[in-house]
């Protein structure tokens, strides 16, 4: 299994409540999902059991478009865990969703660790492959 | 707190030496660090009465520690937290005392920063399992303070222009006043150049934006005016104070909203609200400096200098010592040493007594030769008014002015 970073990381504990299994259910299926509210269409990101726009509890799972564009990135070279230890240097961007209202995740950018990173340009989500979960991740479009 | 400006202050302060190899405990470091700033305030361990301090499972708590000083405690209080508390506790202390639960607090941080728990996800922190708002960000290894606000740089050089080169003027500046800090952990001249070619942590940041890790344990103690007023040091007076002010987001501030705004923008209308004055006022900052450019972005966001003009402000030669507004004058958590913040008040308060301990002869009595060459002097001249601008994260801050 080809992952961008090396296993080893502390595994993903989804929360014992449910509250975020849709979004790990969606990206074992390829489908990026994110709350919107019924009552106030605002979409929020990360999972919560109310509405911060319009505080209803009133939310549901939608699955959005993964086009998106680099609103801000960095480039790591000094682990922070030991199994980083000879990873770097690695990309992480944060990435904004026109599609769900401008929200914004954090996520790699796939391919070349050195290459040139521009802010605003277009990206588009790939769903990593883990052994019981996956991970969204970005790449150029 | 508009009517209790002025009404209490610092009385004392003292701290341990900063290490990378302390070999002591925390509550240790914590005892001699409050038995310091009780002897520095002239007070007898009987007329501290409250003790609060703050910690992230990583030290001692208030209640052992007073017992081992001989005090009683009538009131305790031990947060979690980081940066951004020890204004936030100077807060919460004067509250204590203006409730009638006790008369003077002290305040404490005692951590080994280096040899016990270092900042990012090492050591016993690698294992714990990933929940929570930490499932957005660890997987794809992002979990160090510096990883946490590097993503904010970059987007403010891309907003606003800023450089690399800009904010390393901060560390430059502050190597300077470590020089004459003779108990500075980095006592060393760093150049902008130096920090440019210092190896990437993660860009945009250089080894050199990066504060230093080291052990250590510092104490500030509140009283009111009135019991300030027959004690040893001249009291550094509280004009306002606001604390563990926050963005609307803390967790996933970055996923809404414009990043670069730090909790500062809210905090600063509650401060300078009660001290009423304004930026221009101020003589002395003292922010926290986890990182070079969270200076610039701290200043930028308490309004002394526009938004988007941080760079500029901080290679101006403004925040050095000799130029208009010198910005942490001991060094800062870039080279006198690490401990969350309370070390750039105590900082303030000595800067406000004009008894900074720098090599001048007659530094204790308050005689300075102003001459900051390297190796000299590092008091300001006849400073009035201090301002200390704590920060946790980019989503919360904290903040202190302080008059003499």
């Amino acid at each position: 299994m080809k992952t961008y970073l090396p296993s080893g990381l502390p595994k993903p504990v989804p929360q014992p409540d449910g509250l975020d299994a849709p979004y790990w259910e969606g990206t074992r299926r390829g489908e990026l999902r994110v709350q919107r509210c019924r009552a106030c269409r605002a979409w929020q990101w990360g999972p919560e059991w109310i509405c911060h726009a319009c505080l209803s509890f009133d939310l549901a799972w939608e699955a959005i478009d993964g086009r998106g564009t680099i609103y801000s990135w960095e480039r790591v070279w000094h682990p922070v865990h030991p199994a980083l230890e000879d990873a770097g240097p690695y990309l992480v961007v944060l990435v904004e969703l026109p599609h769900a209202g401008g929200i914004r995740m954090i996520g790699n950018l796939l391919g070349d660790p050195h290459q040139t990173v521009t802010i605003g340009a277009p990206v588009d989500a790939v769903f990593e492959s883990h052994e019981d979960h996956a991970l969204v991740q970005w790449r150029l479009t | 707190m508009a009517n209790l400006k002025d009404k209490y202050c610092i009385v004392g302060v003292g701290e341990t030496e900063f290490s990378k190899n302390s070999g002591r405990t925390t509550k240790a470091m914590a005892v001699e660090a409050v038995r310091k700033a009780i002897l520095d305030a002239g007070l007898k361990a009987s007329d501290v009465d409250g003790m609060m301090s703050y910690q992230n499972g990583d030290s001692t708590f208030a209640p052992f520690v007073g017992p081992d000083l001989g005090i009683r405690l009538n009131f305790y209080m031990d947060v979690v937290g980081g940066g951004s508390s020890t204004e936030a506790l100077i807060g919460l202390a004067i509250g204590a005392i203006e409730a009638g639960m006790c008369k003077t607090v002290a305040l404490f941080r005692s951590m080994n920063g280096y040899t016990e728990f270092r900042i990012g996800g090492t050591g016993a922190r690698s294992a714990a399992p990933v929940r929570g708002a930490d499932l957005a960000q660890v997987p794809f290894g992002m979990r160090s303070a510096g990883q946490n606000f590097a993503m904010t740089f970059m987007r403010h050089m891309y907003d606003y222009g800023t450089t690399s080169e800009q904010v390393a003027h901060v560390k430059q500046a502050h190597s300077r006043h470590a020089v004459n800090n003779p108990k500075a952990f980095e006592k060393k001249r760093v150049t902008v150049q130096d920090v440019l070619h210092s190896r990437w942590i993660c860009e945009p940041l250089h080894l050199l934006d990066c504060c230093l890790e080291t052990d250590n344990a510092t104490c500030v103690i509140v009283t009111s005016a009135e019991r300030a007023r027959d004690l040893k040091q001249r009291p550094a007076y509280i004009m306002g104070v606001a604390g563990r002010v926050s963005k609307p987001r803390v967790d996933y501030h970055w996923a809404h909203g414009p990043i670069s705004r730090v909790a500062g923008y809210y905090a600063k209308d509650i401060v300078f609200g009660q001290a009423g004055i304004t930026p221009e006022d101020v003589d002395i900052t003292g922010s926290y400096d986890a990182f070079t450019f969270t200076t610039m972005l701290q200043l930028e966001e308490y309004g002394f200098c526009k938004k988007g003009e941080g760079g500029h402000y901080v290679s101006s030669g403004i925040i050095e010592l000799g130029g208009k507004r010198p910005n942490n004058t001991s060094g800062g958590h870039l080279c006198e040493g690490y401990t969350h913040g309370m070390a750039m008040v105590v900082e303030n308060v000595r800067q406000l007594r004009g008894t900074v301990d720098d090599t001048c002869p007659g530094a204790a009595e308050g005689k300075h030769t102003y001459d900051y060459s390297p190796g000299k002097c590092r008091q300001v001249k006849d400073p009035e008014i201090t301002m200390n601008l704590g920060w946790a994260m980019p989503a919360t801050g904290s903040a202190l002015i302080m008059r003499k």
